[in-house]
């Protein structure tokens, strides 16, 4: 089925993994065999998983002979992990005996064998053992999915009743309820925890609740939620199993939630399950609102959630805004007529009371649009809140005291900025957190106060704001910082070490490798937050003195970066085009074409051209739906606006159905991996919430020229 | 992130009536796009463009793009008036999805194999009365060549 070359490809492939895979069963059935079943699934499940992947691997590349002798190794395991077979000297030999000859099988392959098989009575032999429920079983049915598998079938009677509510209990798998089984068995008290997180990064939330779970005891299952959450959000349940001298409210705590109510209580059964507690679960800031104060004012991050009035104002400035820019388009739009006009006039004193009155004009506009623009300045107070409150909620889940504060919250900044950075400021907070503050006992054996502080410090310079962001952690070891880089691979093993060890933070190696846990456990993730400030043109930079603490410094402009774009409308959609890329616009009035586009003639072949103002070539026109390929409408290329395009010494008339003003907008780009026209560069948001295409003036003459060449 | 005895999840949600699942940990969040703009040139499966969070997201209609699979690209359960997107770990692409539905741990061995002619789908869960499709994700995002 394949050729030779791809064969010994495949071939090499699969004995680089095998290798690993049988490694790792090797050493995981020794530690099976030494901790018996009564320590938990962990090390049953990762033998099950290795012999599973090792088949998978097997039968990808045509070694029918070992997937088949892995194969039932793997049914032999898994009928261990669903306690239907106990751990017994005969299983123990079998499962030994098949991995040996697992690695017998995989040498075979090496040697150049094609596909060498097991031996069939080892093969029975696991299959019979698998089969055999020796051990009086303590649950039945067969392994699979088992989304929905019914309590059992008729003929075995479960050991236990089970103490959870009927829904839970009707959606276990298998091998969940054989966890259960066990864990009641065992006298462990069995939680349910109720977790509703916002669909908004829920993951990240989810992820820290089953890292708390695992820890305070055995995580046997995550379940659907009851179903009681509003779309927004996304509930499910976590089934633990807890150590004897464990509690429920050790383990609400460890999610970093707080116990809302005593479920109801556990139906009478033979053992003493303890009352499944529900949870509000709100590990990570992002989720639903932590416990604490609530939301100050000026918060509006989850929509719907924050005060309307926030809004409304908003709603007020960008009408303000709009108006702004209503004039700022009227003006430029009369000056360059004006200009011919007064050129032309004979009347001295007229020409220039109108260049004084334009002046004026011209002036008023501007300084209008700087105004309305500082409207929407507000103190970097507002972002304080979520801040204090992650580290108050964080904090205790890593076992940390930390106390944020902010100064100079009256600073000033964009509405828009300020709503932007909390998200690199929350990340910024919870690295600290993760690994700049040290446990109290660290911090108090250093002669430093139990509890760290993170300080948040914004002030203006100049037209930018500084925010430094610092805390007197046990900062980070250069060293350290370069040895990793090397580890992973960010830097590689000849290059030299940069001149600030500490930038290395900022490569995406960093962030990426979730694995760096030696620093992180999570990965730093720094470079996602230049990114993400860049794009605000802001900047960061980080300085760490080892076992003082270490400071984050990001400065960005004080008003946000926005480009002066030319709105205009085409077939119902919105664009905006820098103004540095339009000369000038006609909003009616084109001269009639020689004759309208005929059967099969595209409106951008028509002989269209308009005058240029001084006699040169006359420009060619071309509609703007026809070159993004949508639907065009011939009256649009009649009745149209003409926007003048120009890029370098490049210019073209490009037709849109109507011009609707001028305005500053921020440009979101479009990464280049999502398919559209090429003339679209990104995307904007419009002050009163609709989106723009944008459009780049050079991509759009590239476009012409090279759909028209004999206009070039 | 895996599950359970390193069980992998799952995210499953609804489209045009039919069940997927997208592996957890390739989802970044999901989101309520506020606004979604056309994007001229973009295939027929694309919704058009959304910001989130300020990223500029392209936004990938579920029922268009998985049509092939089984989702109807109209009807099928209600007409979602309130579609999620899901977003994914590096990706500017997105999918528009009906609803989100849960998490679910799903053992690989319980995957059959795709039905004949599936374009995006690497596995199928059946149980419960349900079906639910694994998708490649990279498959779905990039248009399956």
């Amino acid at each position: 089925m394949t050729s030779r070359p791809d064969e010994a490809r495949f071939r090499r492939e699969y004995l680089a993994e095998a290798e690993e895979l049988l490694e790792q069963g090797d050493e995981l059935l020794a530690q099976l065999l030494e901790e018996g079943t009564e320590g938990g699934p962990a090390t049953l499940n990762a033998l099950f998983r290795a012999v599973h992947s090792l088949k998978g691997v097997a039968g990808m590349v045509g070694l029918a002979g070992i997937a088949s002798a892995a194969h039932a190794l793997e049914s032999l395991l898994d009928a261990l992990r669903l306690g239907l077979v106990a751990l017994d000297p005969e299983v123990a030999s079998a499962s030994a005996t098949a991995l040996e000859e697992l690695r017998t099988l995989s040498a075979r392959v090496a040697g150049g064998e094609s596909d060498p098989a097991g031996s069939a009575p080892l093969k029975e032999r696991l299959l019979a053992l698998a089969a055999s429920r020796s051990s009086a079983p303590d649950h039945a049915g067969g392994s699979g999915a088992g989304a929905s598998s019914p309590p059992g079938p008729p003929g075995f009677e479960r050991a236990h009743a089970s103490p959870l509510p009927p829904d839970v209990d009707r959606v276990l798998s298998d091998y969940e309820r054989h966890r259960v089984d066990e864990s009641l068995r065992r006298g462990r008290p069995l939680v349910l925890v109720s977790l509703d997180f916002a669909l908004d990064r829920f993951d990240e939330a989810l992820r820290r609740a089953m890292d708390a779970a695992s820890q305070a005891g055995e995580l046997i299952g995550t379940l659907p939620g009851d179903g009681s959450s509003d779309l927004s959000r996304i509930s499910f349940r976590l089934l633990v199993s807890l150590p004897p001298d464990a509690s429920a409210d050790a383990l609400a705590h460890a999610c970093g939630g707080s116990l809302l109510e005593a479920a109801p209580g556990a139906p009478p059964g033979r053992a003493e399950p303890r009352p499944a507690g529900s949870l509000d679960s709100a590990p990570a800031p992002a989720a639903a609102p932590a416990p604490g104060p609530p939301a100050p004012e000026g918060e509006h991050h989850r929509p719907g959630h924050g005060p309307e009035t926030v809004r409304v104002q908003l709603e007020k400035v960008s009408a303000l805004l709009d108006l702004a820019g209503d004039l700022a388009l009227a003006r430029w739009n009369l000056a360059r007529p004006l200009e011919r006009l007064l050129a032309a006039s004979t009347d001295r004193a007229a020409r220039v009371a109108a260049q004084r009155a334009f002046a004026e004009l011209d002036r008023a506009v501007t300084v209008l649009g700087r105004a309305a623009l500082a409207v929407r300045l507000v103190p970097v107070d507002q972002m304080s809140g979520r801040l204090s409150r992650t580290v108050a909620a964080v904090a205790p889940q890593l076992g940390k005291e930390a106390h944020f504060e902010l100064l100079g919250g009256d600073t000033e900044i964009d509405k828009v900025l300020a709503d932007e950075l909390t998200d690199p400021f929350l990340h910024l907070v919870r690295n600290a957190l993760d690994h700049g503050i040290e446990p109290p006992a660290e911090r108090t054996a250093a002669g430093k106060p139990a509890a760290g502080r993170i300080v948040l410090k914004a002030e203006t310079r100049g037209r930018d704001v500084v925010f430094q962001l610092s805390d007197d952690g046990g900062g980070i070891d250069p060293e350290r910082v370069v040895a990793l880089a090397r580890e992973h691979g960010v830097l590689g093993p000849g290059d030299p070490a940069p001149p600030d060890p500490l930038e290395l933070l900022f490569r995406p190696g960093f962030s990426t490798a979730r694995r760096v846990s030696e620093i992180s456990g999570r990965g730093f993730g720094l470079d996602v937050v230049r990114t993400n400030l860049a794009k605000l043109k802001g900047t960061v930079r980080v300085t760490s003195t080892p076992g003082k603490g270490t400071l984050f410094e990001v400065t960005v402009p004080a008003t946000l970066v926005l480009v002066e774009s030319l709105l205009v409308r085409t077939g119902g959609l919105h664009f905006a085009i820098p103004t540095s890329g339009v000369n000038r616009t006609l909003l009616r009035g084109l001269p009639s074409p020689g004759h309208p586009p005929g059967p099969g003639e595209s409106a951008l072949s028509l002989p269209l051209a308009l005058d240029e103002p001084g006699g040169g070539t006359p420009l060619p026109l071309h509609p703007l739906a026809e070159i993004l390929g949508l639907t065009s409408d011939p009256s649009d290329v009649l009745s149209g606006a003409v926007v003048v395009a120009e890029a370098g010494s490049r210019r073209a008339g490009i037709v849109v159905s109507a011009i609707v003003g001028v305005r500053d907008v921020i440009v979101r780009p479009i990464a280049d991996s999502v398919p559209r026209a090429r003339v679209i560069s990104g995307a904007a948001e419009l002050p009163g919430g609709a989106l723009a295409l944008v459009l780049d003036p050079g991509l759009l003459l590239d476009r012409v020229f090279a759909a028209a060449p004999e206009a070039a | 992130m895996t599950g359970t005895g390193d069980v992998p999840l799952y995210l499953t949600f609804r489209a045009g009536g039919s069940r997927f699942a997208v592996p957890l940990e390739r989802v970044r969040g999901a989101h309520r796009p506020k606004r979604i703009a056309p994007l001229p040139g973009a295939p027929d499966t694309y919704a058009g463009v959304a910001l989130v969070k300020g990223e500029a997201i392209g936004v990938i209609d579920a029922r268009r793009a998985l049509s092939p699979e089984g989702a109807e690209v109209s009807g099928g359960e209600t007409c979602s008036t309130r579609p999620v997107l899901l977003l994914f770990d590096g990706e500017a692409r997105a999918l528009l999805v009906d609803r989100v539905d849960e998490i679910e741990a799903i053992p690989e061995e319980s995957v059959g194999p795709a039905p004949p002619g599936s374009k995006h789908v690497r596995g199928v869960v059946e149980g419960g009365g349900r079906t639910i499709r694994l998708l490649d994700v990279d498959h779905v995002l990039g248009g399956g060549a």
